[in-house]
């Protein structure tokens, strides 16, 4: 658990350094700031256009945040190898991975706090209500980032880091486009057809299921336990993918 | 006993998009003994790296067993008693002198009670006091290198092991390198070194394992070593008469005449010396001086690598 802890301290200080980090914060900043000018712009009220906008820049933020600085967290280390530093002393590899995994969402935890909280004041400011939904939304955001950066690590285990980000955006868009592919294997009759596309429906994540943007600006009522069900299932993709990480790493020659 | 076994081990590496195989160790078998300075001799390619990289669990072998103070070097207790310099210091450049051998020391589970202290000692006595402060990006290349031997010293390792650690160093951190490996020899610690320089295997070593093209071509004593590369005794005479040449030839002798009209008379290894020696006191000739003239260190390893290369 020390050495998780000494790694992933490490991988915080190191990432607190990445400029990309306050690029994508600026970013989200940006876009949370025009989205008040959209409002002017849209038939939808400007609470409205703000809580879309706001929600949808925090979650490809997370996309950001995976490629460009998730997917370089190990082939950096790799690289350089500042591995070798680490993986010589008497510390298991999964530990190593771990740590990577635990100091790089603590940075990115920070930046989204922040984000929410710039988020949040400019809805309040602008005579928005924080909702219950609102927050369930942040959250699922939140998960999905996790999601997104364990899903980059894994990437990065295997391949180059160029690859691994290629292999995160995809990750990202297939993700987000799962619910077409269950209608696609319901429709088609053809039953190898459905099969294949019934198959990549569960291998997938349905990254969906952490996209509420429409229950938040609609004011609809969130369906009984569905935030926790969404985090347990995000939960759950994590594990996962940080296991097979660890198993992938385990038998890497540095 | 031994702290490093190597048995049979083979390694070969699976590179390009046709995974082609391409082998960097061949059924290697050596062993490093407890408390005995070990060098690791090998041209470019010969695959200490890699054996290096074995020992500290880094590689996996493809085949072979290797055992490190009697545990799998995969396990990361193998690794507890062992400190690794490597060729290039790869340090993190965003951490201080003070922050990298403190993490280390954490990484090392040990307690934080006199940590603060061994720091500065290590500090101290690698020449870096007063730089604890720091960034690592700020230093030059020797002491980087500094700083990963003050790393090894502050864990009290029994084992260090090292990848090339003075090339690349001025003659004066060469000097200091060797000065701080020989003091840490004399206090038992076992010390493995992979090196090009001659010059510091003849210094410090006690053993010599030598590897080419991944297979291990000698492993013992450098003083046996040197005794196999021993091509006989030059004895230096005042003068030599004719009788006395003619026996000493016959004894199978190379005579030749010194600058300074003095008579060198070369008995070569597989001759009898002693005899030589009894014919020059029969003829109340005395030696001036006895030198056994020996192929050099280098030459003996390195002649058999390239022979091989020539073929």
């Amino acid at each position: 658990m020390n050495a998780i802890f000494q790694i992933g301290m490490n991988t915080a200080k190191e990432t607190v350094r990445n400029h990309v980090v306050y690029m994508v914060l600026l970013f989200v900043v940006l876009l949370i700031v025009l989205s008040v000018s959209f409002g002017d712009w849209s038939v939808f009220a400007r609470i409205q256009v703000i809580e879309d906008f706001g929600l949808a820049a925090m979650s490809v933020s997370g996309l950001l945040l995976a490629v460009f600085i998730g997917v370089g967290i190990l082939g950096r280390e790799i690289s350089s190898k500042t591995v070798y530093h680490v993986v010589a002393k008497p510390i298991a590899r999964y530990q190593f991975i771990l740590g990577k995994y635990a100091g790089l969402l603590t940075v990115l935890a920070l930046n989204y706090a922040i984000m929410t909280a710039f988020f949040m004041g400019t809805l309040v400011c602008l005579g928005g209500q924080i909702k219950m939904t609102l927050v369930s939304a942040i959250i699922c955001i939140g998960t999905e980032m996790a999601i997104m950066i364990s899903a980059a690590l894994f990437f990065s285990t295997f391949t180059s880091p160029v690859l691994a980000a290629m292999f995160s955006t995809a990750f990202y868009i297939a993700g987000h486009l799962n619910d077409l592919i269950s209608i696609r294997y319901i429709s088609k009759s053809w039953s190898l057809y459905s099969l294949v596309l019934k198959i990549l429906y569960y291998l997938l994540p349905n990254l969906e299921h952490f996209n509420i943007r429409d229950r938040v600006v609609y004011d609809a009522a969130m369906p009984q336990g569905f935030l926790e069900l969404a985090v347990i299932y995000g939960c759950l993709y994590i594990v996962l993918f940080l296991v097979l990480s660890c198993v992938i790493f385990q038998k890497k020659d540095l | 006993m031994n702290i490093i076994e190597f048995s049979n081990v083979t390694k070969i590496y699976r590179k390009g998009f046709w995974a082609k195989k391409v082998p960097a160790v061949t059924d290697c078998s050596f062993s490093v003994e407890q408390g005995v300075v070990t060098g690791f001799v090998g041209p470019n390619g010969a695959g200490k790296t890699t054996s290096i990289k074995m020992i500290l669990g880094m590689v996996r072998p493809s085949a072979g067993r290797i055992m490190v103070a009697g545990k799998n070097p995969h396990c990361p207790d193998s690794r507890k008693d062992i400190a690794y310099i490597s060729e290039q210091p790869y340090f993190y450049h965003h951490l201080t002198v003070r922050e990298t051998l403190l993490f280390a020391a954490r990484l090392h589970a040990r307690p934080r009670l006199g940590i603060e202290t061994d720091i500065e000692k290590a500090l101290v006595r690698v020449g870096l006091d007063g730089l604890g402060q720091r960034k690592i990006k700020d230093l030059s290349k020797g002491m980087q290198q500094r700083c990963a031997m003050a790393q090894a010293l502050l864990m009290h390792s029994n084992i260090l092991v090292l990848d090339e650690p003075l090339s690349g160093l001025d003659p004066l951190g060469r000097r200091f390198f060797r000065d701080i490996l020989r003091a840490c020899a004399e206090k038992g610690t076992t010390i493995f070194f992979s090196t090009h320089i001659i010059d510091d295997i003849e210094s410090l070593c006690r053993r010599v394992v030598v590897l080419s093209k991944g297979r291990t071509e000698y492993q013992g004593s450098i003083d046996d070593l040197v005794a196999k590369g021993t091509l006989g005794t030059d004895i230096v005479i005042p003068e030599v008469t004719e009788t006395l040449r003619e026996v000493l030839m016959r004894t199978g002798c190379e005579i030749s005449v010194l600058a300074d009209n003095k008579t060198n008379v070369f008995v070569p290894a597989n001759r009898d010396i002693v005899q030589c020696q009894r014919l020059l006191c029969e003829h109340r000739v005395f030696c001036e001086s006895m030198t056994k003239r020996c192929t050099p260190l280098e030459e003996i390893l390195y002649r058999r690598n390239r022979e091989q290369t020539d073929l």
